[in-house]
């Protein structure tokens, strides 16, 4: 009773992955499971450099970002589960036989970690489980699929959004038009998350919420649709410099380079035809996993918007003859 | 009329037998030989007690008169120095020492650096000490022998001449560029370096510190001052090691001899020995060994060593000469890779390569020669990572021919490659992988060369940049509550979080002293408090340029939340005063949330709060018996101290809500207001004042 093989939850940002998590363990294990503290792990690579990771723990779990050690993440692993592991607990008849490791993102994980992993899933499996969790199967290895039992945390629907933020506001003493909240759900791209945070940023910028009050949305979105429709009004070496700075900005604000990448697919693809936006898609796939394989992530991107510049002036210039007889 | 005559000949190697032995026989350019020996000659005020009085510039032919030959042929060479340079120069110091007390001689290796100090300190009248890389460095030596040097001198024997000091190669060892296991000696050896010229300096600067108790003292000279010149010799004056030496120091650039000058005087060299060659071959010579004197030389030997009696053209190109280690300018890199080649010939002598292959009878086409060109400058820069960061910084900035798309993508091609290649050589060590590197720089210089010369910039601001928001995102992460924490990763809050958050940490509240905000606005204020302290932010007092002081928030995630460009209507400011308040909130609700830990460790503390019933003062309990049954109406009390305990305010209304339970009658006895009358004491008025309220 209250067993569970390894986990692996995937879906998209703002899903309920985590929310899920910590209902299960609060399940499992009761309400001690909400006494978090962070602590600080030290670990050290082949290489003899020194690395500190911040862990998330309870009594019953911990909780583990290994991709914050960047190219040294198989060490963190290798060492973490393994230290976690060989402690036994003490009174099995009372407690739970075995701790549950939480790693998150694991799709940002490095091949070789993943491959790291999967033995020491199977050797530990006695004193622990693993909950790996990540936006995207793809990026894990099957190996590691085959090893969990896989969670697919699908993205709210508008209506379930839309629910959802009626309660909050009315728990809130806030009256919610159907109106306002439908289009927040919409804005929030079913991402349950951000749809909150637009609904307590309207309450903030308006108390009394309104039907047709704006929403806001972030800087970086706005800033990065802008790009898209310079790339698009401009096909030159001058421009894709300006380009450039505007992608630094953004990786100097920490945006990732995927959500850039995606960013400005969603935005290009509005002006493409047909065929155009096949390739377009296969460009960008194509691109995005260039830059996992890469370091300089600019290099990657700048790249992508080089190629579509040429393609995109192509059809154009194609689209011109055509007209002409 | 030559400077060599056929009896001085002897064994070994030429470049001994054949080097100057007079100050008229030196090759270097006149302009440095001449500076060189008016800085010394200053010293003469102070090492042999006479007067140096130099002549105007323009009597140049007197210069050299204490020689008894005056040599005609060298006045062609015209000074090049400037004379504002000589003037600063010729001043003394109160010593009657020169103002800088060391010279230091730079320029490339072969230029005769070493043999211009030794000449121009033997000729005025100095007995040479020399002290280079061959000796041992470490700081006790070196202090030792700058002491004995400077200080001494021999009594016994035949040279009874007062010393100088040269030190050669003071730069240090030779550097190896991008090799890892090199870095830990390099780094041991720049810091004895460093410890040496720190000696150095200090030995310099002992006279200025005892100036004044000098000029009391009248003529003795002090011990440890230093009365003997010093000369150093480098070849990059640019080592950070010297940077201070650089300053205090008489700095004289060799210019590379001309090739001219060089080849007529390797033809006097030639006839000497006789040995058969004619001015072009000389030149090309010159030209390959980019006019290294001893390379020449030795060159030469060589050939004349391997039976031949001619210097033909053929032979010299033939000749692999040993492409000299340079550490060539990263600029300079990126200024060829970018610069088409200006004159062929200039090419040929470069690549090595190149020349086998003409050797050989194959024709050799101008690509090649620029891809061989490139390729060796790269490879003998090293250095690759920096060197690609500032060719992708550039690239674009060039003149394209056509539109220019598609060389642009053929490049980031070659870039993707590289960055591949570089992550991989990173993530296992596989440094074999790096070799192929210098190629792309190759690549990038056929697609990208242009005539016109390019204008190169470098910043390095991007990375740091990045990790400055890093910083920042770490240390809201670092003190975040943990239960937050656990729904929050870097990247939802950077996409997600952040952005709306900021927004919420502008709530529309009136510019009004608190205490007047509606029990709706209290309620937010409340909340927003609470989200603040949630994610570990607050706003903190800052005074800005103007001197006015500015509430910026802590840690400043605006940097990380906003664009340069104002996007569609500038960002509201929240003002002073409503920043003001919710920062004085913070910060009284964590000293809260601290006190209220360390009151559950007060077991007494702990029970009074469980059974949620207020301790009654002692004097309370006198009076609370008639009106301790009372309820008293639901409204906040105001006592007219309230001014002093606003944060109070706050905190009784927030338990009002949350404890409904019936409060005394505002009469006497709640209101932590009370009259008590003592015979002889004035201080009738008093009012409880908890610790925790001044909070």
């Amino acid at each position: 009773m209250g067993d569970f093989p390894h986990l692996l939850f995937y879906g998209p940002s703002g899903a309920g992955k985590k929310t899920r998590i910590m209902c299960l363990l609060r399940e499992v294990y009761g309400p001690g499971i909400e006494k978090l503290r962070i602590e600080k792990h030290n670990f050290v690579t082949p290489s003899k450099k020194k690395l500190e990771i911040a862990t998330l723990s309870s009594n019953y779990h911990i909780e583990v970002t290994p991709s914050d050690a960047g190219l040294h993440d198989r060490v963190v692993v290798q060492e973490l589960i393994k230290t976690v592991a060989q402690s036994q607990q003490l009174e099995s008849k009372t407690q739970k036989r075995f701790k549950v490791i939480v790693l998150t993102e694991v799709d940002r994980l490095t091949k070789d970690a993943q491959h790291a992993l999967r033995r020491t899933m199977e050797k530990y499996m006695a004193t622990c489980r693993l909950i790996l969790y990540c936006n995207s199967s793809s990026k894990v290895i099957p190996a590691i699929q085959s090893r969990c039992l896989a969670v697919r945390v699908a993205a709210p629907s508008v209506d379930d959004i839309t629910k959802i933020l009626t309660t909050v506001t009315k728990k809130e003493g806030l009256s919610l038009s159907p109106e306002l909240a439908k289009r927040i759900a919409m804005k929030s791209k079913r991402n349950l998350r951000r749809a909150l945070l637009m609904c307590e940023t309207c309450r903030v910028q308006q108390s009394s919420l309104s039907a047709d009050q704006p929403i806001m949305e972030p800087d970086w979105e706005l800033y990065l649709r802008e790009t898209a429709n310079m790339i698009v009004s401009e096909q030159s070496p001058r421009r894709l410099l300006d380009i450039r700075h505007r992608i630094y900005e953004l990786l100097t604000k920490c945006i990732p380079t995927d959500a850039i990448m995606r960013g400005l697919y969603k935005e290009l693809v509005h002006n493409c035809d047909g065929a155009l936006k096949t390739e377009l898609s296969q460009l960008a796939a194509d691109y995005e996993h260039k830059s996992h394989l890469g370091q300089k992530q600019i290099y990657h991107l700048e790249a992508f918007v080089a190629k579509f510049m040429m393609i995109y002036k192509q059809f154009i210039e194609e689209g011109l003859d055509e007209m002409m007889f | 009329e030559g400077v060599y005559s056929s009896e001085e000949s002897m064994d070994g190697l030429w470049v001994n037998k054949f080097a100057p032995s007079r100050y008229t026989h030196l090759l270097s350019d006149e302009g440095v030989n001449r500076s060189l020996l008016r800085w010394l000659k200053l010293w003469d005020k102070v090492v042999f007690g006479r007067d140096f009085h130099p002549k105007k510039p323009t009597e140049q032919k007197s210069f050299n008169k204490d020689k008894q030959k005056t040599s005609e042929h060298f006045n062609k060479f015209k000074k090049t120095e400037t004379t504002t340079e000589e003037e600063d120069v010729r001043e003394l110091d109160s010593t009657n020492r020169p103002k800088l007390k060391t010279a230091l001689l730079c320029g490339p290796p072969g230029l005769g650096k070493t043999t211009l100090a030794h000449i121009i300190a033997k000729h005025a009248g100095y007995h040479v000490v020399e002290m280079n890389a061959s000796d041992d460095r470490s700081a006790e030596t070196f202090q030792h022998k700058l002491e004995q040097t400077t200080q001494m001198k021999s009594v016994l024997g035949s040279d009874q001449r007062p010393n100088c000091l040269i030190i050669d190669e003071i730069d240090g060892a030779p550097k190896v560029w991008g090799r890892k296991e090199s870095y830990a000696a390099k780094l041991n050896g720049n810091f004895t370096l460093q410890a040496a010229i720190n000696i150095l300096l200090n030995t310099l600067n002992k006279g200025k510190g005892n100036e004044k108790k000098k000029a009391r003292k009248s003529k003795k000279t002090a011990t440890g001052v230093l009365m003997r010149p010093i000369i150093c010799i480098c070849n990059d004056l640019y080592v950070p090691a010297l940077r201070l030496l650089r300053q205090q120091s008489y700095i004289l650039h060799f210019p590379p001899t001309t090739s001219a000058r060089l080849a007529s005087r390797l033809g006097q060299m030639c006839r000497v020995q006789s040995l058969d060659c004619d001015l072009s071959s000389l030149l090309a010579l010159c030209d390959k060994s980019g006019n290294d004197i001893r390379t020449c030389i030795n060159t030469l030997q060589f050939i004349q060593s391997t039976g031949t009696t001619r210097v033909q053209m053929a032979t010299v190109k033939s000749l692999n000469i040993g492409q000299k280690d340079q550490h060539k300018s990263i600029f300079h890199v990126w200024n060829e890779i970018f610069q088409l080649p200006k004159n062929q010939r200039k090419m040929d002598k470069d690549s090595q390569t190149v020349q086998q292959q003409m050797l050989e009878g194959q024709k050799v086409s101008q690509f090649s020669t620029r891809f061989y060109h490139i390729l060796n400058l790269v490879l003998s820069g090293g250095e690759y990572e920096k060197t690609l960061q500032g060719v992708y910084d550039n690239f674009l900035l060039m003149k394209f021919k056509n539109s220019g798309m598609t060389a642009i993508n053929k490049s980031f091609e070659w870039l993707l490659l590289a960055d591949r290649i570089n992550r991989h050589v990173m993530s296992i060590q596989e440094w074999v992988l790096h070799r192929y590197t210098p190629y792309i720089f190759v690549m990038f210089h056929l697609l990208f060369a242009c005539i016109t010369p390019p204008k190169i910039s470098f910043s390095q601001t991007e990375s740091e940049k990045t990790q400055k928001s890093g910083n920042l995102l770490e240390s809201m992460f670092l003190d975040m509550a943990p239960s937050t924490r656990c729904f929050t990763s870097q990247s939802t809050a950077v996409l997600d979080l952040l952005p709306h958050l900021l927004a919420i940490m502008m709530p529309n509240f009136r510019p009004v002293n608190m205490l007047l905000y509606s029990s709706n606005e209290k309620l937010q204020l409340r909340d927003l408090v609470q989200s603040l302290l949630a994610y570990n932010l607050t706003y903190r007092q800052e005074r800005n340029e103007d001197g006015q002081y500015i509430y910026v928030m802590e840690p400043n995630l605006t940097e990380v939340c906003h664009f340069v460009e104002p996007l569609e209507g500038a960002k509201k400011q929240l003002p002073y005063a409503i920043k003001q308040i919710i920062a004085k909130e913070v910060e009284t609700e964590r000293m809260r949330r601290s006190e209220r830990i360390l009151m559950k460790h007060d077991t007494t503390e702990k029970q009074a709060e469980s059974s949620n019933k207020p301790v009654v003062p002692n004097h309370m309990q006198r009076l609370s018996h008639n009106i301790s049954n009372s309820v008293a109406p639901e409204k906040p009390v105001v006592n007219f101290f309230s001014r002093f305990t606003k944060v109070k305010k706050v905190r009784e209304n927030t338990k009002q809500s949350a404890n409904k339970e019936p409060i005394i009658d505002p009469g006497i006895g709640c209101s932590q207001l009370w009259y008590k009358y003592n015979e002889g004491v004035s201080n009738a008025v008093r009012c409880t004042v908890y610790i925790k309220d001044l909070l």
